[in-house]
């Protein structure tokens, strides 16, 4: 069920409403809304009981993929209170681990109402528990009765002891278990020695209760990794304007960059979230070849993504994450001015302007054309990108000592070529319809393909063969390269290919 | 008037006044007339223009371009005549040598067709040559100018496939506040003539020569210079001589050993300025037009 759009028609929700799911041969209830259950209806009903117990009864397909799609967003859009944000491994729940966030909302109950609101407002049902450990949030959302149950610190035994074993995240067959030996409650599985229960049970019913409790660790990986060094910034209302997002960023800029030059360290990749107001996030990133903490810097990489930075309604609340960084030893200033005012040299300069070039047209565009070690015409030529920070090596060692076209097409077009003498250049040739008349040649320069590298069978099969190149000049003066496609062999013609273009 | 030049007089030497000009004017005094002109005009360029320009290593090319080369801090265009791979192999050797041994240059276009082993004749290795492949003329445009404009290159090399006048303009005052040589590739038919570029080369292939027998000799152009601000026009025949010594002895020189080559006149077949008085007149025009302006 798509939660979103049904929950916020309120048409619907005054109505029973059912999703359905095809199971053993039929359709049953997957979930429902209120009226629903008023009604008298469960989940796991069969459909057709369920319209006979409530007569006009609505039912939609459940969509167990787009739930999970949306409760992920929902999870996303939730990072606004924490970083530490995480699905459930069921498909109904959100960890957001709110350890020491309280203070930015001015305290834990404030952030809470915050929460409340927020999801009130995109018309989500919420119940939510606040604990120290995991487990425990997690039994008194189920199972606490109240739509915010707080545990306070330090008090899980107590709270969690009336509640049902199921509260432990339990599976069925342990529950049903438990409830045969007529352990129905939490604190009836405290009382009694462990020893046995493991034994019965597996050791995953201690670890659950012992999680809960806080007497055993338990770590919840957030859903999207989180930045070590981050800047946040909420707002009154809601900002939409261009300008107020630059002022934004400026702010969010300086106090990261403080952070990260108190650290040592340069952001290598830096993104920046507005959180829009309902509900969505709008994201936009951009990277740097070496490591930064200049702001100004930074901000000018950030203003020209911003034109794809969509704030939508407005967005309530902005984050800036340092997502990527390494280290920056900060460098002592000089002591006199010399003639570079702006305080960077040369190089510096060329790795601003080169992380400005990838951020705009994307880092897979600006490249630096390397020759490798390879015979294959097409294959000695390689691109890297230029953002790599270090430029490499400009002498070639292992590079063809024969004079290299400056163009080479992307792939070898066919020519029909006039070359009387087996072995000897061509005296004419065809190129696009166009005839050019040979008045100097040079050639051939054999160029086997690499068995040490090919495929056996393309090279037995014949596929890849050697290929005679010539470099040949026509009666204009246009200089060309190229190659025919194997040996002379009497039972075939030959193929000829153009290549390249000399200058 | 005259108060302002003396004040802010490029070269810094003191003058003694204002000498009536002679009825024969002397090359010298319109020169240095030209010079102030220009310097009124616009400082930056004429500081830059004064200053360093490139040298293309041709004692006859150099002479016939102010400054004896071609000027840093400003745009020029070269344009292929029929074929665009002479006037890439002529802008690649210029590039090369603004790249010189330390420089850092810039070259955007679209297509993806520059060959790597083929760039190393012409002084352009991974280390000083940045590739830029663009989607959009606009983004050429774009990424030209930041590269004019940013200083940290030698040289910035463009194929948009069409250019605006007020494009061209930016370009060139990208290039005067970098001070940074920005060099317009394009077909001729392509281009549009426009006052902002310092000069305006014509490439043309030419027959190559070699010194053996019948074989393909070194990258051989036929180089017109159509115009030049402040000069007269010109055409040479250029070759440029590669590392790959070994089909031509005649090259063995200082450079033979190292990949980096150097450009070479074949066949002066007509000089600029001082033998051609039609141009000469064009470019005289072309000054008393600026002057009127």
């Amino acid at each position: 069920m798509q939660a979103g759009q049904i929950s916020n028609s309120p048409a619907l929700l005054s109505e029973p409403l059912v999703t359905v799911r095809a199971e053993r041969g039929g359709w049953t209830l997957a979930a429902l809304n209120d009226a629903a259950a008023v009604a008298g209806l469960r989940p796991g009903l069969p459909l057709a009981d369920a319209r006979a117990l409530c007569l006009g009864l609505k039912s939609v397909e459940a969509d167990p993929a787009g739930d999970r799609r949306v409760l992920e967003a929902l999870t996303d859009s939730c990072r606004r209170y924490t970083p530490w944000a995480a699905n459930d491994p069921g498909v109904d729940g959100i960890w957001l681990d709110i350890s020491g966030c309280g203070h930015l909302f001015g305290g834990e109950d404030i952030l809470l109402t915050d929460l409340t609101t927020y999801l009130q407002r995109l018309g989500y049902a919420y119940r939510l528990g606040v604990a120290d450990t995991p487990g425990a949030a997690w039994a008194v959302a189920r199972f606490g009765g109240e739509a915010v149950s707080v545990i306070p610190s330090g008090a899980q035994a107590s709270i969690l002891a009336p509640l049902p074993a199921a509260a432990l995240r339990l599976s069925r067959t342990i529950v049903e278990g438990l409830h045969r030996m007529g352990l129905r409650r939490i604190e009836d599985i405290i009382g009694i020695p462990r020893a046995p229960l493991a034994a019965r049970f597996g050791s995953i019913l201690l670890e659950r209760l012992d999680q809960a409790l806080g007497t055993r660790p338990e770590t919840i990986t957030p859903r999207r990794p989180v930045p070590e060094f981050r800047a946040r910034l909420a707002f009154a209302e809601p900002i939409s304007h261009r300008n107020g997002i630059d002022a934004v960023l400026d702010r969010l800029l300086k106090t990261l960059c403080k952070q990260l030059a108190d650290a040592h360290l340069g952001a290598r990749l830096v993104t920046l979230e507005g959180y829009r107001t309902d509900g969505t996030i709008a994201e936009v990133s951009a990277g740097t070849g070496r490591p930064v903490h200049d702001p100004v810097h930074l901000a000018r990489l950030f203003r020209e993504k911003l034109e794809t930075f969509d704030p939508g309604f407005g967005i309530d609340v902005a984050v800036l994450g340092a997502v990527r960084t390494d280290t920056l030893p900060p460098v002592q200033a000089a002591l006199e001015k010399n003639e570079s005012q702006t305080g960077c040299d040369d190089g510096e300069r060329l790795d601003y302007l080169l992380d400005r070039l990838g951020n705009r047209l994307g880092p897979q565009r600006v490249i630096r054309l390397a020759s490798q070690a390879r015979h294959v015409p097409e294959k000695a030529a390689k691109a890297v990108s230029a953002l790599l920070g270090s430029p490499p090596d400009g002498t070639d060692e292992g590079g063809p000592r024969a004079r290299r076209p400056l163009r080479l097409l992307p792939s070898p077009e066919p020519i029909q070529v006039m070359a009387p003498v087996p072995d000897r250049p061509p005296v004419l040739f065809r190129w696009r319809r166009r005839p050019h008349r040979v008045a100097r040649a040079d050639g051939p320069e054999r160029i086997a393909p690499e068995w040490w590298l090919e495929d056996a069978d393309a090279l037995f099969s014949g596929e890849t063969e050697a290929r005679d190149y010539y470099r040949i000049e026509d009666e204009a003066g246009a200089r060309f390269w190229v190659y025919r496609e194997g040996l002379y062999r009497p039972d075939r013609a030959p193929r000829w290919y153009l290549h390249g273009f000399f200058a | 008037m005259y108060n302002i030049v003396e004040k802010t007089d490029p070269d810094g030497r003191q003058r003694d006044g204002l000498t009536v000009p002679s009825a024969e004017p002397s090359q010298d005094t319109q020169g240095d007339l030209r010079r102030r002109i220009e310097f009124l005009e616009r400082p930056a360029l004429a500081k830059a223009a004064s200053g360093v320009a490139l040298s293309l290593g041709i004692a006859e090319i150099d002479g016939a371009l102010p400054g004896g080369g071609l000027a840093l801090a400003s745009v020029h265009e070269v344009c292929g005549a029929s074929s665009l791979t002479p006037a890439l192999g002529f802008s690649a050797a210029l590039l090369g040598r603004a790249a010189g041994r330390t420089g850092t240059v810039l070259w955007c276009r679209r297509s993806g067709e520059l060959y790597a082993p083929g760039l190393t004749a012409f002084g352009l290795r991974p280390d000083n040559l940045i590739v830029v492949q663009a989607k959009s003329d606009k983004d050429i445009l774009w990424t030209m100018e930041e590269g004019l404009r940013s200083g940290a290159l030698s040289a910035v090399l463009g194929e948009p496939g069409t250019i605006s006048p007020i494009a061209l303009r930016r370009l060139q005052l990208a290039a005067e506040t970098g001070g940074t040589m920005g060099l317009l590739l394009g077909l001729e038919k392509h281009q549009t003539v426009s006052a902002s570029a310092m000069t305006r080369w014509r490439v043309e292939t030419a027959e190559s020569r070699h010194p053996l027998g019948p074989w393909p000799g070194v990258s051989s152009w036929q180089v017109d210079l159509m115009r030049c601000r402040n000069g007269a026009r010109g055409s040479w025949r250029v070759e440029w001589r590669d590392g790959y010594a070994n089909d031509n002895p005649q090259t063995g020189g200082p450079d033979s050993d190292s990949k980096a080559g150097h450009f070479a006149l074949v066949e002066p077949l007509r000089h600029g300025p001082h033998q051609t008085p039609r141009s000469h007149a064009g470019g005289a025009d072309f000054e008393l037009t600026r002057l009127a302006v």
